[in-house]
């Protein structure tokens, strides 16, 4: 990092990348915000934070998988149910489709975006459209086959071939 | 003899034959009128046939104008998509053209901070801010005194290269030469009196701004995308449908961006409130200050805006059949992460 590099403002892409969002995506959200987009498109490092709390993006896997499964596919989908089990919180939780597999290694992102689709077109999650990005929610007894699915009980068929 | 005996004709034989003699005037005279007059009216029926002529001709002209007449809306659409077409990739060059004046804006502003980090003194300062940064987590460690007045001797080097990161933090300056403007052209679709289904923008933007965000720098076309995505997003909290679904479309190369309002109960002017957020984005923008910029905003048919984006758009207008395929975002669209659209609550995250 040069000198000047340490006094100079993030621009938007910066801080796009950062934050794991598209800039078009981040811009949205800037201008849904009161005020819109700033005069000056440029940011200090205290923006990152306030950006990501107003985007909603969170790193869920961070270390090593939450539930330990010999075979490393199973492992990611009964992880990543295991994962929304624990911050699926009530009946109007809802979170960015992004923030599921945020933080993943891109084989391992293959598998769980697969897995999320599965999780949707089996109506256990629910996809929505938000300013901020697609988001979901829980479908109907959502939280109780997640559960299942995180314990090793409830794998969907469908989701076999994610790891066969 | 002869003549003494018609002399002596009988008076009667003698008016038979004068009645003789006038019955063939008459059919004589009778016969030439009637010659005159089956000419008269060969020559009217002749007159009425090129008049019929004439007529069935007018009558074909006015057919020919009239589906001129119909053909006028598809006509102008189509010329009026040329014309977009050709101030697109004319507008386009402008910006190219003003991105070049705010890559030498911003090379100044880093040559004067670079200006400054080449004193000496700056130099110094800007080592020791340094060493604390890398020391910085560590510093929890020290006794309480020592950490005190290394946190107080950092804030004055702070307080020193104040004038660096004021440099280095700078807005850049209004643009002084002459100025240029583009146009964000917009439509809204159905035009008027129903609900409005989908709210489209074409920008003189290349379409990579999306595309290849992360392949190339952040210059004023990303800028500007980025601003008019912003006004769009504070245009659909304005009018109550925050959420609508956005998709980012390539148009000829260049970025278009449509939403998705079937789903939307939209609350207010929407040609109104866009405006509007354009007109700030106008005034307050302070790179299009810096490149002297201005930005409009021109309502078009739909037609022209949603139009297929893989139509031929350099023939003759009259030679071409208008293509189908219109590339709103609809209801029929399945949402991804890369371009969510929506019509009911189950979207695939696209792997």
């Amino acid at each position: 990092m040069s000198g000047a590099d340490l006094f100079e403002k993030l621009t938007l892409s910066q801080v796009a990348r950062w934050l794991d969002l598209h800039p078009l995506e981040l811009a949205r959200v800037l201008g849904d915000e009161d005020g819109g987009l700033p005069s000056d498109l440029r940011f200090i490092d205290d923006d990152v934070d306030r950006l990501r709390d107003l985007a909603g993006v969170e790193t869920w896997w961070t270390g090593d998988l939450p539930v330990a499964d010999g075979v490393r596919g199973r492992a990611l989908v009964r992880s990543l149910a295991q994962h929304l089990v624990t911050r699926a919180d009530g009946p109007d939780w809802i979170t960015r489709a992004d923030n599921l597999f945020r933080g993943l290694e891109p084989a391992d992102q293959w598998v769980v975006r697969r897995a999320i689709n599965v999780l949707i077109v089996e109506s256990i999650l629910v996809s929505t459209s938000r300013a901020s990005g697609l988001h979901v929610a829980l479908g109907e007894d959502g939280l109780e086959r997640l559960r299942s699915i995180a314990d090793g009980t409830g794998l969907p068929a469908s989701m076999e071939a994610l790891w066969s | 003899m002869a003549v003494e005996s018609e002399l002596n004709l009988p008076r009667l034989v003698q008016a038979l034959e004068e009645v003789a003699r006038w019955r063939e005037d008459q059919e004589s005279l009778a016969r030439a009128r009637r010659a005159e007059i089956e000419a008269e009216r060969e020559r009217l029926l002749a007159d009425v046939r090129e008049l019929e002529r004439q007529i069935q001709t007018l009558s074909d002209l006015a057919d020919h104008v009239d589906q001129e007449l119909a053909e006028l809306p598809g006509r102008e659409t189509r010329k009026t998509r040329q014309a977009v077409d050709v101030g697109i990739d004319a507008e386009a060059e402008v910006v190219m053209r003003r991105d070049a004046i705010l890559s030498a804006a911003t090379k100044r502003r880093d040559d004067r901070v670079a200006e400054l980090l080449g004193q000496p003194d700056v130099a110094r300062l800007l080592e020791e801010f340094e060493q604390f940064q890398e020391a910085e987590s560590t510093l929890n460690l020290l006794p309480e005194g020592y950490r005190k007045a290394i946190l107080a001797h950092h804030e004055t080097v702070k307080a020193r290269l104040q004038p660096v990161v004021d440099a280095a933090q700078a807005t850049l300056p209004p643009h002084e030469g002459a100025r240029e403007s583009v146009t964000v052209v917009a439509s809204v679709n159905p035009d008027h009196g129903a609900p409005p289904e989908v709210l489209a923008v074409l920008l003189p933007v290349p379409f990579a701004v999306h595309e290849a965000w992360t392949e190339r720098p952040e210059d004023l076309a990303s800028l500007l995308a980025y601003r008019v995505v912003g006004a769009l997003g504070a245009t659909l909290r304005a009018v109550g449908a925050p959420d609508a679904p956005m998709q980012f479309v390539d148009y000829r190369g260049h970025l278009a961006i449509q939403v998705w309002l079937g789903d939307e109960q939209v609350d207010g002017d929407l040609r109104e409130e866009f405006g509007a957020q354009v007109d700030r984005m106008r005034e307050q923008a302070s790179e299009l200050a810096a490149v002297g910029l201005d930005l409009y905003t021109a309502w078009l048919d739909p037609a022209v805006v949603t139009a297929g984006e893989d139509e031929d758009a350099e023939g003759d207008d009259d030679d071409e059949v208008e293509p189908d395929g219109p590339t709103a975002v609809s209801a029929d669209d399945g949402a991804t992460l890369e371009g969510a659209t929506t019509d009911d609550d189950t979207h695939p995250v696209e792997a």
